[in-house]
């Protein structure tokens, strides 16, 4: 496999939009995550995802062989591409994408054909097969009300927390900076490895990480310009 | 189901039976296989004029797809709205060509049967069905040839080869089906020659393409390696049924048998009595040929080498 | 199925844009629900690193989900997030395997197999039956025949139920004498030598790294990534970001190891080892003169102490200071001689003074060759070559030297830094311990080498280095400098349990007899917990010959730990506690402890229990608060079961046991917060004699608290609180650091020389010899002034030998690691945690190193057994390329077969593995979580080498 940090010398944060539109993306800092699942387990919990069902899945790789070895964790959530397979893929239209760049799911318009979740080159879906419980065998007063939010049979992903940003949008908060507008998983990370906000804008915050160290993408080749750019654990020469 | 987090070359989870609905999460398998046979038992039947197989293949496509794969959705009733983005998706192409071809050679069947004389519409609906047949057939090969996130699906071979499989399945049925509807022997001889063509067409070309793709990435050779049984997650079997039931059943040993029938060249009681395994084992061989190819879709690691 | 929310109001045809609501506080209605939802303040201390305040988002009548308080961010280390655990506590609130009301035993019989046919009953009857009990239990006295007290209580869970338990301190203090040393494996297990020497050196329990200045932390598995909560965490990922370096040292590639710069496969327990040949490597292959701070170690330590030749300090005749060489004016002077021109570190010389030793006796001198510490501390560190050190640790020599090197050169010696408008010294250089390298024999070495370390680089209490958080056993818990005053020989003060026969006669008795066994460990309130607490156990079944079996107690309460799970040897655990006359437990679902209870109390969990919490300025570990104060543990929504808040259980109880008066006099006297409740211009004491309700109780500490911290000058009631949180005000940080109140009170540390130690050790081999007591042997031997060092494992491996197995059948150490997701067992019913886990290597399974599962034909996945010489059990195998081929590794405290979802998950505990060996305990009673395996594939014969 070609390295991909190799590749990476010139990626400016360039979405090709006008800069008053909105594009909204996330940094990810492979040196501060220390895999430690707060991002996946308050995202489930502020969601009501059932077991098994993760929309930000940290993998976890090691690499090398005793005693030189090395092993990182790699948070993986929908890319919110540019250009995504997935929207392409999706027969039904129940795949959208947004002016700001994010890309959703409407449960009410899928029909479960599960196309998606295959051509999705992170694996950043999940569908939901059948409802599946923490505690089966008696209904339980949060997880009835919580699943009741998600449709079996439908497909389940990363939606950037939307409706904190409209909702924070509308009351002039700023997605990014004010918590109440930004996605959970970003306002709850312990490492602060994640970063929210604006790619149009070159003085956002991710702009000026993607420019200062190099941010780069998984799966570049593929060619569905994420919207989720990475900082390099190492300290690049 | 939980997921693992540790992943290196992963294999694709939502299609050929991976999945937690029981039977439904199976339904996709079959759906496809008839989507495969029924076209190419219709092709066939057209060319030979064999009105029950034209049946056969009505059938086979409702009971056979259309149900199993409305099965397989998660929101069946919402189907319809499968055909809603026909402009990029190969799935809505898959549901328009099945659409067409349905009503089409249902028209057809039905008027052919009844022996109407509306030629104008028999020739049109003939045409129709021949051109959405041959997409139909296809369609899933371009499904998958189509996606960019497994290299192993991602070139001409799999719109290629699910089309000549579909076509020898049908031959197969339509062969079978001479057993109960007589079957003229020289249609039979002839259908024998193209099957005998298709089979070391399909195996020359599976064959070459597993070289070809295991020497292009990593992520092909690891599905080639699935394919082979070599791989750690072949635990499940993998290597069996592709290898043994696909390859060597549904290939190897059809065309050694039907070697023996091309080169005495006469349809004997003898050879009659290889047609029929022979064409048993190469329907098999379709279906877990499909079935190791899907299963077998691996993706690339998500994380760079650092 | 139903649908509501977005899809809900979408498929009406709504915009969401309209269904939008915000309430006039800016409260925010996310999905567009029908009703508001409303945030409630409240915090997190499921684990010591706490508390960390958060937001439980409410909706209706149910807690919905979780977020951080950033409203905290600037006082709070963990800046308002909470960890991973936190958000596993909607799932603990409305958990279905719950305890959902009272549980009294039908059955009997008590054992393993024994199902104890627990049946509801009403609060009304399970109060009534227990004050029945309690009340009896006070008619025969407190105490039983052989003086030790009838009620027991275990708390365990390192401390954190003080956050949840309200007043129960309240009412055990209303209660009379209770031995609290029957308990779980906190204490023993934790950090046990460094809660005892941290007391020592750093005046605090715990020890660690002054992060956000550190250039280099040599870290001997301390886990950070996993034990060190949000501010841990928070802490390192900033430093990784600044640039820091970080080296891990550890059997296996720990989550923490993960994230730093290099990791050094040591092997097990050899940790003292390495930092001896560290010591060597500085002190006789470098030049000490010029790498170390030289200032500290004359002027902050007993380093140019002289010492005599029996090995106590050297003191003046007539004063009886200790003396020091003054090299300039070239004589002896007493230590605090403001006239000293300058102090001698190396070598002999000939004075005259006297030798004071245990039990007060002499040896006067005329003329006597003696030395400072320091001398001798260059030639006790002779023989601790690098070389020396690297055959043990199975690492390279030039790895130590390497470290050695980088450790001073990092140091910055001669740097200062400005905090709070004062100077201190900075030097960013730290050495961290992990639990199973400071407990058990080689802990007291490792404490001792890392303080060495620390006082050759000066980095010992100022910025960059190493520090104590918060004190535990000396007070107040909450403010370091205040707790630091004067004491003997230019040391602060430290309060020992007696070693001389004439105090020793009438100190209480416990069941772990610590007031007799381990002078360090002291007699206050957190005494019982670090006390020999297994031994207690131990001595129920193994007891030596001429020493007290322990009775039972009357009445064994348990809250908030496990032991049977926790603590070393659990198949012995069971046994005894099995034949315990009467336990009762306030519980939140069955486990292997309670399931022995006779009667079962369900409480409140975290987000359904009312009370007021210290916050700030330092707990047990990383987090160092830039405020400190007071936050409000508040119900967030209706509790979904019929449980109870432990003040409203303990009011209850009091006032039926007939203790009301000396409980609210408890509270009034600020037993649970350090807050009285009446003080200059305000009076909000509970009247003795009247019942209150939770709330009232809370209410006035809330009152109080607010004017304690304002010295008077406000007052917030519970109302305020519910509303806000918490109530803070600033804490100079430089108070973190102690060097600036050493440097006032003109104190020294008692590093490297321990001389005081030497008197205590011998006076208590003296005491324990006048009662016959001779299997305190290895024990005694740790009171050594310079300690040495050794082969450490090869005692695990003896102690297989002892046992008349062959030590070279089991090839593996095996050791434990934490995980982030879970609070010890505490939080093991979850299955949300479980499935955060499983995303996070060595969750699951025994984790084998990748070459060595090959050879024994073992693959990722495989079921294989490991046996040491007291279990066998099969485990699932992991297989992995970070951990030393001689070492596997299980993760956390499970082999749960009653606490539900945990029983089902069938993951090995280390404790079961484990079987006591007086030889692996250390002087304080505590041994580590180390043991010889082997591993082979079921039906294989046992062939695992
Ligand atoms: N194998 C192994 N053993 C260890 C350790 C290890 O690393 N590995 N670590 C050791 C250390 S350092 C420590 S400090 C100890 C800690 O060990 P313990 O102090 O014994 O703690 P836990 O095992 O968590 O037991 C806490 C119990 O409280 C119950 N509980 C949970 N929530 C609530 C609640 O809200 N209310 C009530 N009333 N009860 C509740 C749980 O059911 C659980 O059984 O373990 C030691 N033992
Ligand atoms: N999430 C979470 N945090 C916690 C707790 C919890 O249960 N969960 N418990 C709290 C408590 S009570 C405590 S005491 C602390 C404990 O905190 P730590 O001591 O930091 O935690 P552990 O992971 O138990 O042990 C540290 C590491 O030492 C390694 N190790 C074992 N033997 C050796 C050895 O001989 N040498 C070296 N160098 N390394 C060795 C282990 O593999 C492990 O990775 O954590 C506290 N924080
Ligand atoms: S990451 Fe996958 S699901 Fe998300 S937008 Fe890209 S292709 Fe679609
Ligand atoms: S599963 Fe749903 S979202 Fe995915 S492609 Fe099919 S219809 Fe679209
Ligand atoms: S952005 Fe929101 S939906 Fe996506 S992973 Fe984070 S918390 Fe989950
Ligand atoms: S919460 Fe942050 S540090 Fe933890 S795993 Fe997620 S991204 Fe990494
Ligand atoms: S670190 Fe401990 S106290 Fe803090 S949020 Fe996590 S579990 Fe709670
Ligand atoms: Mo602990």
């Amino acid at each position: 496999m070609k390295n991909i940090l190799e590749r990476l010398e010139d990626f400016p944060v360039d979405t090709g939009e006008s800069k008053e539109m909105k594009h909204y993306g996330m940094v990810i800092d492979l040196k501060k995550c220390l895999g430690c699942q707060t991002c996946t387990v308050s995202c489930k919990v502020f969601h009501g995802l059932g077991p098994g069902t993760v929309r930000v899945r940290v993998v976890e790789e090691e690499q090398g062989e005793y005693p030189r070895v090395e092993r990182f964790y790699l948070p993986i959530r929908c890319m919110h591409c540019d250009e995504p397979e997935c929207l392409k893929a999706c027969p039904t239209g129940a795949t959208k994408k947004r002016p700001d760049g994010i890309v959703t799911v409407d449960q009410d318009e899928c029909m479960g054909c599960r196309y998606c979740a295959i051509v999705c080159p992170y694996q950043a879906r999940s569908f939901i097969a059948v409802e599946r419980r923490y505690f089966p065998e008696n209904g339980n007063t949060w997880e009835n009300e919580r699943y009741a939010e998600h449709q079996v049979g439908t497909m389940d992903k990363c939606d950037f927390c939307h409706e904190r940003i409209d909702d924070g949008v509308r009351r002039g908060l700023e997605p990014g900076k004010d918590p109440d507008a930004t996605p959970m998983c970003v306002i709850s990370c312990i490492g602060k490895a994640l970063y929210f906000g604006d790619l149009n804008d070159p003085e956002s915050k991710v702009s000026r990480l993607i420019r200062e160290r190099k941010g780069f993408r998984l799966k570049e080749e593929v060619g569905t310009r994420p919207s989720i750019y990475y900082l390099s654990r190492r300290v690049r020469p | 189901m939980i997921r693992t987090m540790r992943e290196g070359f992963i294999f694709q989870r939502d299609w050929a039976g991976r999945g937690e609905r029981g039977f439904r999460d199976q339904m996709l398998m079959p759906a496809i296989f008839f989507g495969a046979v029924s076209p190419g038992l219709y092709i066939s039947s057209l060319f030979t004029d064999f009105l029950p197989g034209l049946w056969a293949s009505l059938i086979m496509n409702i009971a056979g797809y259309g149900v199993t794969h409305l099965l397989y959705l998660g929101k069946m009733e919402r189907f319809w709205r499968g055909l809603l983005n026909i402009r990029h998706s190969w799935i809505s192409r898959g549901i328009l060509f099945n659409i067409l071809f349905t009503i089409s050679s249902s028209v057809f069947i039905i008027l052919k049967a009844l022996g109407a004389e509306w030629g104008g519409l028999i020739f049109l609906c003939k045409w129709v069905s021949l051109v959405s047949a041959l997409l139909f057939l296809a369609y899933p090969g371009f499904m998958l040839s189509f996606v960019k996130a497994i290299p192993f699906w991602r070139s001409a071979v799999e719109p290629t080869l699910f089309f000549l499989q579909g076509i020898m399945g049908g031959i197969a049925v339509q062969l079978l089906m001479g057993a109960a509807f007589s079957l003229e022997q020289q249609v039979s001889r002839m259908l024998l020659r193209i099957d005998f063509l298709l089979l070391i067409a399909v195996l020359v070309i599976m064959l070459s393409a597993l070289v070809i793709k295991s020497l292009h990435g990593d992520a092909e050779r690891v599905s080639v390696m699935y394919l082979l049984g070599i791989h750690p997650a072949t635990k499940d079997g993998g290597g069996a049924f592709f290898l043994v039931g696909a390859i060597s059943g549904g290939l190897l040993i059809p065309i050694a048998l039907l070697a023996v029938m091309v080169v005495f060249s006469e349809l004997s009681g003898i050879s009659k009595a290889l047609v029929y395994p022979a064409m048993m084992l190469q329907l098999v061989g379709i279906y877990l040929a499909k079935y190791g190819f899907i299963r077998a879709g691996a993706y690339t690691p998500p994380a760079p080498k650092v | 199925m139903a649908r509501k929310g977005l899809a809900g109001s979408l498929r009406e045809g709504i915009p969401l844009a309209l269904t939008m609501e915000f309430d006039a506080s800016g409260r925010l209605n996310y999905l567009g629900k029908g009703e508001l939802m409303k945030k409630v303040k409240t915090y997190c201390f499921q684990c010591y690193n706490g508390p960390d305040p958060f937001h439980m988002v409410v909706e209706g009548d149910m807690v919905r989900h979780i977020e951080p308080d950033f409203d905290c961010a600037g006082i709070s280390p963990g800046e308002g997030r909470v960890c991973v655990k936190a958000y596993g506590l909607v799932q603990k609130m409305y958990n279905s395997n719950r305890i959902k009301a009272p549980l009294i035993r039908t059955n009997p019989r008590k054992g393993k197999d024994e199902d104890p046919g627990f049946r509801e009953i009403s609060w009304e009857e399970a109060y009534e039956i227990l004050a029945g009990k309690l009340r009896a239990l006070r008619e025969k006295g407190l105490l039983d025949e052989k003086g030790y007290p009838r009620l027991a209580v275990s708390m365990g869970e390192a401390g954190s139920p003080a956050g949840y338990g309200g007043t129960f301190p309240a009412f055990l203090s209303a209660w009379g004498p209770i031995d609290f040393t029957l308990g779980g494996g906190e204490g023993s297990k934790c950090y046990h030598s460094e809660h005892l020497y941290g007391e020592l050196w750093h005046r605090a329990f715990i020890v660690a790294a002054d992060t956000p200045r550190n250039r280099f932390t040599l870290s001997f598995g301390h886990n950070t990534n996993a034990s060190a909560g949000v501010s841990g965490a928070m802490r390192h990922a900033d430093a990784r970001e600044r640039g820091y370096k970080r080296v891990q040292v550890e059997p296996h590639l720990s989550v923490s190891a993960a994230t730093s710069d290099e990791w050094i496969p040591i092997r097990t327990k050899t940790d003292a080892p390495f930092m001896y040949g560290m010591i060597h490597a500085i002190l006789h292959e470098m030049d000490w003169r010029k790498v170390c701070d030289i200032d500290f170690i004359k002027k902050r330590t007993n380093s140019p102490y002289l010492i005599g030749p029996k090995g106590y300090y050297l003191r003046d005749m007539e004063s009886g200071e200790v003396l020091i060489w003054d090299p300039v004016e070239k004589r002896a002077s007493v230590y605090n001689d403001p006239s000293i021109k300058d102090y001698a570190l190396t070598g002999s010389f000939t004075v005259a003074g006297k030798e004071i030793g245990p039990d007060g006796e002499e040896w006067v001198y005329d003329k006597v060759e003696a030395s400072p510490a320091f001398e001798l501390l260059l030639r006790h560190m002779e023989e601790y070559t690098p070389e020396w050190a690297a055959r043990l640790c199975d690492l390279p020599p030039s790895t130590i030297r390497r470290i050695a090197r980088e450790f001073v050169d990092n140091a910055l010696v001669g740097e200062e830094i400005e905090i709070n408008g004062e100077r201190i010294p900075l030097r960013p250089v730290a050495v961290t311990l992990g639990k199973t390298i400071n407990n058990g024999p080689g802990g007291y070495q490792a404490c001792w080498a890392r303080t060495v370390l620390a006082m050759l680089t000066g980095s010992l209490e100022v910025a960059g280095g190493s520090i104590g958080a918060s004190q535990r056993l000396n007070r107040p818990h909450h403010d370091r400098w205040s707790s630091i005053w004067p004491g003997e020989d230019g040391f602060f003060q430290n309060f020992l349990n007696p070693t001389d026969t004439e105090r020793r006669k009438d100190l209480p008795k416990t069941r772990s007899r610590y007031t007799e066994l381990v002078p360090l460990v002291g007699n206050t309130g957190w005494s019982p917990f670090l006390s020999p607490v297994p031994h207690a156990w131990l001595w129920y079944s193994q007891n030596p010959d001429g020493w007290e079996k322990p009775t039972y107690p009357d009445v064994w309460i348990i809250y908030r730990t496990n032991p049977n799970m926790s603590m070393y040897y659990t198949d012995m655990m069971h046994e005894t506690t099995k034949d315990f006359p009467y336990i009762v437990a306030f519980g939140y679902t069955i486990d292997e402890t309670n399931w022995y209870a006779d009667l079962i109390l369900p409480e409140h969990t975290d987000l359904e229990g009312l009370q007021l919490f210290r916050i700030g300025p330092s707990t047990h570990s990383e987090a160092y608060w830039e405020e400190y104060g007071f936050a409000l543990r508040q119900p967030g929504a209706p509790p979904p079961y019929d449980t109870r808040d432990m003040t409203e259980i303990c009011t209850e109880l009091a006032d039926r046991v007939g203790i009301l008066r000396e409980y609210n006099e408890a509270i009034n006297a600020g037993i649970m917060l350090g807050v009285r409740l009446q003080g200059k211009n305000y009076n909000y004491s509970l009247d003795p004699e009247r019942k209150y309700s939770l709330e009232e109780i809370w209410d006035r500490l809330c009152r109080a608290s607010v004017r304690l911290l304002t010295n008077g000058a406000e007052e917030r009631d519970l109302q305020w609180f519910r509303e806000n949180g918490y109530f803070t005000v600033p804490y100079p940080f430089i108070r973190h650091f102690l060097h600036p109140v050493m440097v006032k009170w003109g104190l020294r540390y008692e590093i490297p020389y321990q001389g005081r130690l030497k008197v205590i050790g011998e006076e208590l081999r003296r005491r324990l010899e006048e009662k016959g007591v001779d299997w305190w042997e290895e024990q005694l031997r740790e009171y050594e002034p310079l300690p040495h060092c050794e082969d450490y494992p090869r005692l695990w491996e003896e102690a297989v030998r002892e046992r008349g197995d062959d030590p070279e059948k089991y090839p593996f150490y095996m050791v434990n690691t934490r995980s982030m997701q879970y609070a010890w067992g505490s939080n093991a019913s979850l299955p949300l945690m479980a499935e955060a886990a499983s995303y996070v290597t060595g969750f699951g399974g025994v984790v084998i190193n990748a070459s060595v599962a090959e050879r024994l034909g073992i693959s990722d996945g495989d079921q294989v057994v490991i046996e040491s010489p007291v279990k066998k059990k099969t485990a699932k195998a992991i297989v992995r390329e970070g951990i030393r081929p001689d070492t596997v590794l299980v993760t956390g405290q499970f082999g749960n077969w009653a606490v539900p979802f945990a029983k089902d998950l069938d993951i090995p505990n280390m404790n079961e593995f484990l079987f006591p060996n007086q030889k692996l305990f250390d002087a304080g009673g505590s041994s580590a979580d180390i043991v010889k395996v082997r591993i082979y594939k079921p039906g294989n014969g046992g062939n695992g080498r």
